[in-house]
């Protein structure tokens, strides 16, 4: 059976997004300069999510990782709009096999409490109206609360299946203190919390052995060994005196560590670990775990990671992404991640992100010829010298 | 219908200069890259005049880089300032009148003579006149020559005399050549604290300063190419290329 694959997403009047759409692949990559609009596209993307498989309010933003604005500000306020429009645009088109599904809807910001309220929501099926409904619709209803995952004409199969896949999306932003387990995730969500909590708990589902090798999800330990070049060894346990302080807070389980130049006896905790190799981790479960969201969004994937390391975790995340169906949006600001993405793969894609003469973000699609990616010209190098876009005009 | 276009340019005046003057010429709001090259390990030759030469030398094949890329670089537009000519001994290194035992082994830039300013060339250049149309003319055989494309029909090289500047006081004031007047940032726009009423901060080019000076610049652009041939110049060929 064919995956359900999202083949578009219209966003419009929200925050810098005035009027974008694009085309999404499976792993998304968007660069921009600072306030570009990076992080407005993974936002926006988050009010989508709500929209359509739950409602739309503080809360349910914020386990998604919105940032929380004055409602006046979740529009757009460009002073070029002469008239303001009453309501924030999103849609999201997908297709399953031969079907094309098309999701959209209208939705003023909240005036009176927190609650952003439905002005119109509509369902498509290869162009026909399978569900509708909009404030001038006679019938009864919640206007607070969206009826994507109520519906009886949306209970098929296929629209339970792309409610699912969207239902769980949140923006991850790992957290170093977080990582280490020192502080408590603020957004913790099954397995692992939008700033990294839990990550020992949701790693240790991860570990197994198959014919006498020691697995990591769906990589050998001794290939991700390879990426944290001073570990001879991790594993998930319960903290102990000989490896953790105990003045220092810590989670109930925690990631232990074992460095190839130190004895075996020197084991330690996350809490001591590089960032990196945390940050490794976070990424690689993120990934791989069966029960993280199908679809959902790294703000700075590179945080913390060397080039190169971020290079190599660039190139393993995206095929373990396709190979899970999911779908991931991530922002960065590191060249050398870009030289980790086969962009040959239709899958892979990269987005700039640029604001026109008015402030408005315009996103584009980047694709290079193989003619260029023969004469090994590194993407990196593209886009530091300005040939991609996605850098500031006048530094 | 609006371009791509790539901007090799001196440094970000200049860039945001150049942008809103063609966006008059072409009378489109088109998307602008800002193309810059790398410097050096040295921190060299990654803007200035130098970085415009430089980038020219280095970036190739630049006919498969423009179309190889999707959204597609319909024209590149390059600035070097006349003042250039008038200064830089290594832009004459292989003019005629030009006798150095070193000519034509190195690449001028990299001339190691030049570096450590053992340079025998000597100028104003005896190959060429101090006449605008000579200085434009051997400023973009310069670069053009530097610019391994077999079709060069989407170069478009810009040399404004003295510099970009000249454009900016030739919108504001009534100088007569203003083209010839050397250095009209620091002996004419930034000479008091404000030009024209616009405040003007010291001897640094602001960004904000040059929004202004931009604005006042594109009402007044029939003005200008007027007074400047250089921007007459840069009038024509963008039109020959889009319109």
């Amino acid at each position: 059976m064919e995956d359900m694959k999202i083949t578009e997403i219209s966003i419009q009047n929200f925050k810098s997004l005035y009027n974008v759409s694009f085309e999404p692949g499976k792993l998304n990559v968007f660069i921009g300069a600072n306030g570009s609009g990076k992080s407005s596209v993974l936002e926006a993307v988050g009010v989508l999510s709500a929209a359509m498989t739950d409602r739309v309010n503080t809360n349910s933003l914020q386990r998604k990782g919105v940032r929380l604005s004055t409602s006046a500000l979740y529009k757009s306020k460009f002073s070029s709009i002469l008239k303001e429009s009453k309501t924030v645009y999103l849609a999201i088109k997908w297709c399953k096999e031969e079907n094309a599904y098309e999701y959209a809807t209208h939705l003023t910001v909240p005036t009176d409490d927190d609650s952003w309220k439905y002005f119109a929501e509509s369902v498509t099926c290869n162009g026909e109206k399978i569900y509708g409904r909009s404030n001038a619709s006679s019938a009864q209803m919640n206007n607070k609360v969206g009826y994507y995952t109520i519906s009886e004409a949306l209970s098929g199969r296929d629209y339970v299946e792309a409610g699912k896949y969207v239902a769980d999306y949140g923006i991850y932003q790992p957290d170093t203190l977080t990582l280490r387990g020192t502080v408590p995730d603020p957004i913790q969500v099954n397995p692992i919390g939008l700033n990294g909590g839990r990550l020992a708990e949701a790693m240790s589902d991860l570990f197994y052995e198959n014919d006498g090798d020691l697995m990591f999800g769906s990589m050998f330990m001794e290939d991700v060994l390879e990426l944290i070049d001073w570990a001879a060894e991790f594993k998930v346990s319960k903290p102990k005196k000989s490896i953790l302080n105990p003045g220092v807070p810590s989670t109930q389980q925690i990631i232990e560590f074992r460095d190839k130049y130190l004895k075996d006896t020197a084991a330690f905790t996350g809490y001591d670990a590089s960032e990196g190799a945390l940050y490794v981790l976070f990424m690689l479960a993120l990934a791989m775990h069966k029960k993280t969201p199908k679809m959902f969004a790294i703000d700075s994937f590179d945080h913390a990671l060397n080039p190169r390391l971020a290079k190599k975790v660039t190139e393993l995340f995206s095929n373990i992404v396709i190979q899970q169906n999911k779908t991931v949006f991530m922002t960065t600001h590191n060249p050398l991640v870009l030289d980790g993405l086969d962009l040959t793969n239709d899958d892979i894609r990269l987005f700039t992100t640029d604001r026109n003469k008015d402030g408005h973000v315009e996103i584009r699609r980047v694709q290079v010829s193989e003619e260029l990616l023969g004469l090994k010209q590194p993407l990196s190098r593209l886009w530091i010298n300005g040939l991609l876009g996605g850098v500031p005009e006048l530094l | 219908m609006s371009k791509v276009i790539g901007i090799v340019s001196e440094g970000p005046t200049d860039y945001l200069v150049l942008k809103s003057v063609i966006d008059k010429i072409t009378g489109e709001e088109n998307r602008y890259l800002p193309l810059q090259p790398e410097a050096d390990m040295m921190g060299r030759y990654g803007n200035g005049w130098k970085g415009v030469w430089k980038w020219c030398k280095e970036t190739v094949p630049l006919d498969v880089i423009m179309d190889s890329i999707q959204p597609r670089i319909d024209v590149i537009v390059i600035q070097m300032d006349g003042d250039v000519i008038r200064k830089e001994k290594e832009v004459h290194c292989l003019c005629e009148s030009t006798t150095c035992a070193e000519k034509g082994k190195e690449f001028p830039l990299y001339c190691e003579q030049a570096a450590a300013r053992m340079c025998p060339i000597e100028i104003p250049c005896n190959s060429h006149s101090d006449e605008i149309e000579d200085i434009i003319n051997h400023g973009k055989h310069v670069l053009d020559e530097t610019i391994n494309m077999p079709d060069k029909s989407r170069i478009i090289v810009t040399i404004p005399c003295d510099s970009t500047d000249a454009w900016i006081v030739a919108a504001y004031d009534d100088f007569e050549n203003i083209e010839k007047i050397e250095d009209p940032w620091r002996s004419i726009i930034a000479k008091g604290k404000y030009y024209h009423d616009v405040r003007v901060r010291g001897d640094k080019k602001s960004i904000n300063t040059y929004n202004v000076f931009a604005e006042h610049l594109v009402d007044n652009w029939d003005l200008v190419t007027d007074k400047c041939y250089s921007a007459k110049l840069l009038e024509q060929e963008i039109t020959k290329v889009f319109i």
